[in-house]
């Protein structure tokens, strides 16, 4: 202790985090440059008084509570920025660049003792990671981006097969579990290659194209639409029952075929064969139902088109 | 390599011995913390290879899904470096039950709860070593903690192919709160070389006896 370095307090002042010491009744002791610049309170104003008194706004029971476990087991407590964006809401640094409300930070709170080892007073560290933390939103967002960018279908923005079967394989263990009920439709326009003959592929993306409009616009958000293939489109639609799944059917069989679609100032007539099914047996599993709903959608080709076929009607009997 | 890293009995129940009393304080400190009675299980002590560490793992944590903190702790200066890992693990507790433990009023959200896990641990954490530190008369530096994982496997703790180890010493101890359903494990993991300093300091110890 004879040889303390004389300059050990400019020290505290030079370095790049906020240093602050409070004692058991929030009296501030040492404010380092870093607290006064982002703060406005210089050491001279600050040193003496009660830290909820100059920072009314910070959360004081929480902060009671850490500095009351770091007094009873000596322990160091942190905080990190992921759960806790800040402790006192300081700028950030980027008036320029931008992007963020306030400096992110990771505090740690250090017990200091006295001779006798109990805790005198209580040192607490603030890091700024607000670089950090924008790199790790980047992350997540372009994350989130990708997720989404890998579920969807390009042309139709309604979920790729990929994407949907995953959510219907889900959805049917689920209604395993706990015997629930899921109905399934899968439809098929009618005559698609004769409409890509005549239109040109643009026109036949068209109809593709409103016609996931149109289903988006007549089922519930909690029904899950997907484009299965080509021209062939799959819903299922959770806690619904195959009279209810019938009567949407049709009403998706109108929704179709009802309104032409506008291509280059041309009408372009369509319909589409539908089949459904429901999960209403012992059994269920995910491949037998698309399997039914296709076999349903078969029949509804096979018998003229423009029409919706129950599995259940079409089923040999057991 | 194993042979010289197995405890001669001596050791192993000096070792025992530290780890009651350093527990036997951390419970009294915690009870006094969370103001309700802290009971911890004894220590059960054994050696772990990395190649069986999974299975150890899961014979040592039976629960299903579990959520995880990690924190390193290191002592100072010396030669090798003393190190290793506490992990904290909660199985059936729920988020009500350790906001209650340490007063925590504020509304719970997905990032409050992750809170909670790490100051929790902290606790925990720092209760424990600092018993165990003053028995073995070391000063022990901590990390910050960091979640490995929520509702996760247990085979999911330790990423067993990048192992920098071959032998781990593993001291586990449950921790149960009085009127509360709340219980929690926490293992004390150290690697190789750390145990071969520890034998060390266990011996210098036994020599003063």
């Amino acid at each position: 202790m004879t040889n303390k370095f004389p300059y050990a307090d400019d020290v505290v002042d030079c370095i790049d985090n906020g240093v602050f010491v409070i004692d058991k009744s929030f009296k501030i002791h040492l404010w380092n440059d870093f607290m006064s610049i982002h703060s406005r309170f210089s050491a001279e104003q600050i040193i003496g008084l009660n830290l909820f008194e100059c920072f009314p706004e910070l959360p004081k029971k929480w902060f009671e509570r850490k500095v009351k476990s770091i007094y009873l087991l000596k322990n160091q407590s942190y905080t990190s920025w992921e759960q806790r964006p800040y402790i006192f809401k300081f700028s950030h640094g980027r008036s320029v660049t931008g992007g963020v409300e306030h400096m992110y930070q990771n505090c740690c709170f250090t017990p200091i003792f006295d001779l006798d080892n109990n805790v005198e007073c209580v040192c607490v560290t603030i890091k700024n990671v607000t670089d950090l933390a924008i790199k790790a939103k980047q992350l997540k967002d372009a994350v989130t981006q990708l997720e989404y960018i890998s579920s969807i279908d390009g042309l139709t923005q309604i979920f790729n097969r990929t994407h949907w079967e995953q959510r219907f394989k889900t959805e049917v263990e689920r209604v395993k579990r706990y015997k629930n009920k899921v109905s399934l439709i899968m439809f098929d326009m009618d005559n698609f290659k004769k409409i890509n003959d005549k239109y040109g592929h643009l026109g036949g993306d068209e109809v593709l194209r409103k016609t996931a409009e149109r289903c988006v616009n007549l089922f519930r958000s909690v029904d899950v639409i997907g484009r299965y293939g080509g021209e062939e489109f799959c819903v299922f639609l959770p806690e619904t029952n195959i009279e209810n799944t019938r009567n949407v059917a049709e009403k998706l069989r109108h929704a179709i075929a009802d309104t032409p679609v506008h291509y280059e100032s041309k009408e372009i007539f369509i319909s589409a064969s539908i089949g459904f099914t429901c999960s209403n047996k012992e059994k269920n599993n995910y491949e037998a139902l698309l399997k039914e709903a296709d076999e349903a959608l078969y029949t509804a080709k096979k018998n003229g088109r423009n029409q919706c076929v129950n599995f259940l009607d079409i089923a040999p009997e057991d | 390599m194993s042979n010289n890293l197995n405890f001669t009995e001596d050791q192993g129940e000096y070792l025992q011995e530290i780890c009651n009393v350093g527990m036997g304080q951390a419970g009294e400190s915690l009870s006094v913390l969370f103001e309700q009675y802290v009971t911890l299980s004894v220590p059960s002590i054994e050696m772990i290879t990395a190649a069986n560490a999974t299975e150890s793992l899961r014979r040592l944590i039976p629960a299903e899904k579990i959520s995880a903190v990690r924190q390193g702790f290191y002592t100072h200066v010396t030669d090798p470096n003393f190190c290793g890992e506490s992990i904290t693990i909660f199985s059936g507790t729920s988020f009500e039950e350790l906001a209650q433990l340490i007063d925590f009023e504020e509304e719970l959200t997905l990032e409050l709860e992750q809170e909670l896990l790490l100051e929790i641990s902290n606790i925990i954490n720092g209760a424990c070593l600092s018993g165990i530190a003053e028995q073995l008369s070391e000063r022990f530096f901590h990390t910050p903690p960091s979640i490995i994982g929520q509702y996760i496997a247990v085979e999911n703790l330790l990423q067993t192919d990048q192992l920098q180890w071959d032998h781990a010493l593993s001291i586990k101890i449950k921790y149960s709160v009085e009127k509360q359903s709340f219980e929690c494990d926490f293992l004390l993991l150290m690697p190789d070389f750390a145990v071969k300093y520890l034998q060390n300091v266990l011996n210098k110890l036994l020599d003063e006896l």
